[in-house]
């Protein structure tokens, strides 16, 4: 390999590990938009689609080598089950341990979200230490966990250096779609519209008729189905989950939403794709041990010194 | 034997944590009229607005509209039952065009066909359809008020509460926001008027009420509250 494709191979990693990172950054960010709050436990909702897919790839019997109708099923519903089912697990979080505290300071909110972080942490724990003969990793509730390669290696650019997998390919496939129906639905549909009405002044949301409990229960499911969608795109790219994966993707994508403006959609798809292209990057040039260094300078230098990020609007505080 | 009046609030009590804000309010409002509410800051106009527009929640007593009583009614459910509030600040919403705004003003039809409605409004305020692509909280003060007012109306009310119309508008607009409300009440709605500016108030009111501190101390005809010294000392004074 040249400098030249050495960038490019780092390019093509970046982006594709940034679309995954802005995926889950919506959902930090659809979340604070409405609510004002920073849900600490959304990475590791994303951790438990993670290992929800792993248990539904043993259910249906997937490995490496599945082929045929039954593979294509099987794969197919990752997509659809995770989504639905860390939709329903957002949801949940909300209606137990957000909606009570509605009126409470915004920092009790946010204890809550650490003390949820934790409790999803444990579930995965627990998960990764069932007696089931499912995951590849063994029984160790805390080893990391083997995701078997669904999706092949096969180089899509011929038998160049540069590589362009099936698998980068799937997560433009699912990424880039996620976001385009996301942004359409927010700006067009009259539920999105609902939604940014309820973020900007609730009680005059309210005094129009929209049910601003339901319209946040709404935005608590699309992001947990887009962090589902994102755990299954990262299962099936990186090929290993573990319970505390979480908290380093979790941090990555809040970083991002940051970086981009927290509340703002389109900042997170580009924060979330820099945040990758910066880890990929590093990786390469300086070196892996720098690379949360790096990520996490980031974030302080944003908040420092502009804390609005790169397309957040800049808000005055509500008194 | 008497009509049922659209609106009947009867001896509400509300406020915020100890302190009750309204002792005891009762007011009605038949159907067709322009009823004002006037008060001196801190009398419990908004207030009164509030709990009719389910905002803040009664302690004691009870609101109907059309005879139907509203206490268990959740407030995102009123405008579907014909009740519209233009609230105090206008509080639109400043991210969203005026189409958006106007749109939302609509989200409890069941109906999609907004065309007739934003026909109207334009035609009631053609600025706003110059501006329908601009974002709500580029508006200058009175423009905001116009798009309070059409977008409570996209939702079709009976019955239309108006908080404070005239605060931070320019006096040219002022004039002719009163000029649309007489317009609207005489195509068939129904106003329940709260305003400082007591004058204008009750030049364009059927009747009124004074509210002082909580309680509803004087109810009359408009047009005799104008004439009334106590009313002219307190609330009209040359200042």
């Amino acid at each position: 390999m040249n400098d030249t494709e050495v960038l490019v191979q780092q390019l093509i990693t970046g982006l594709c590990n940034g679309m995954i990172i802005a995926l889950i950054a919506l959902g930090y960010t659809l979340v604070y938009g409405i609510i004002e709050l920073i849900n600490f436990a959304h990475g590791d909702l994303v951790m438990l689609g993670a290992f929800m897919a792993l248990t539904l790839v043993a259910f249906f019997d997937l490995n490496g080598a599945s082929s045929g109708p039954a593979a294509w099923v099987g794969l197919a519903s990752l997509f659809v089950i995770v989504p639905a089912f860390c939709a329903g697990v957002n949801w949940l979080a909300d209606r137990l341990a957000y909606r009570p505290l509605r009126s409470a300071p915004k920092l009790s909110v946010l204890v809550s979200a650490i003390g949820l972080s934790f409790i999803f942490v444990n579930l995965g724990l627990f998960w990764g230490g069932l007696p089931l003969e499912l995951f590849g990793g063994g029984n160790a509730a805390a080893a990391p966990k083997d995701f078997p390669g669904l999706i092949g290696n096969t180089n899509l650019l011929g038998a160049g250096n540069v590589q362009f997998t099936y698998k980068d390919l799937l997560v433009v496939l699912i990424t880039l779609p996620a976001m385009g129906l996301l942004t359409y639905w927010v700006k067009f549909t009259t539920m999105g519209k609902a939604m940014r009405a309820v973020a900007q002044n609730p009680t005059a949301a309210r005094l129009m008729g929209i049910n601003a409990d339901r319209v946040i229960s709404i935005t608590f499911m699309v992001g947990g189905a887009l962090g589902g969608l994102a755990s299954v795109v990262y299962a099936l790219y990186n090929n290993t989950i573990y319970f505390q994966m979480g908290y380093r993707i979790g941090m990555d994508a809040f970083t991002a939403a940051v970086l981009g403006g927290i509340g703002s959609l389109p900042g997170a798809m580009l924060g979330g794709i820099l945040i990758g292209l910066v880890r990929a990057l590093t990786d390469q040039y300086i070196a892996t041990m720098w690379t949360n260094v790096m990520v996490f300078s980031i974030l302080i230098l944003v908040i420092i010194f502009r804390p609005s990020g790169l397309m957040g609007a800049k808000v005055k505080d509500k008194v | 034997m008497p009509t049922t009046p659209l609106l009947k609030v009867d001896s509400i009590e509300a406020g915020y944590g100890p302190i009750n804000v309204l002792k005891g309010v009762s007011l009605t409002v038949n159907s067709g009229e322009i009823v004002t509410l006037i008060g001196a800051n801190g009398a419990g106009k908004t207030t009164t607005l509030m709990c009719l527009a389910g905002i803040v929640p009664l302690r004691r007593g009870e609101i109907q509209l059309s005879g139907r009583g509203l206490t268990d009614v959740p407030a995102h459910a009123l405008p579907g039952l014909g009740l519209a509030l233009v609230p105090e600040g206008r509080k639109i919403f400043p991210r969203l065009t005026v189409l958006e705004n106007l749109e939302l003003g609509a989200f409890s039809r069941s109906d999609r066909e907004l065309a007739p409605d934003f026909d109207r409004v334009f035609s009631l305020f053609p600025v706003l359809k110059e501006r329908r692509r601009q974002a709500g909280g580029t508006l200058s003060g009175g423009e905001q008020q116009m798009l309070a007012i059409s977008r409570a109306l996209m939702s079709r009310p009976k019955m239309l509460l108006m908080d404070e119309p005239s605060m931070g508008v320019a006096p040219l607009l002022v004039e002719k926001i009163f000029e649309t409300i007489c317009e609207l009440n005489r195509s068939g709605l129904t106003v329940l008027l709260v305003e400082q500016n007591a004058h204008l108030a009750l030049k364009v009111a059927n009747r009124a009420y004074v509210i002082e501190t909580g309680s509803i101390t004087i109810e009359d005809q408009a047009a005799r509250l104008l004439e009334d010294p106590r009313v002219q000392e307190a609330y009209l004074g040359d200042i």
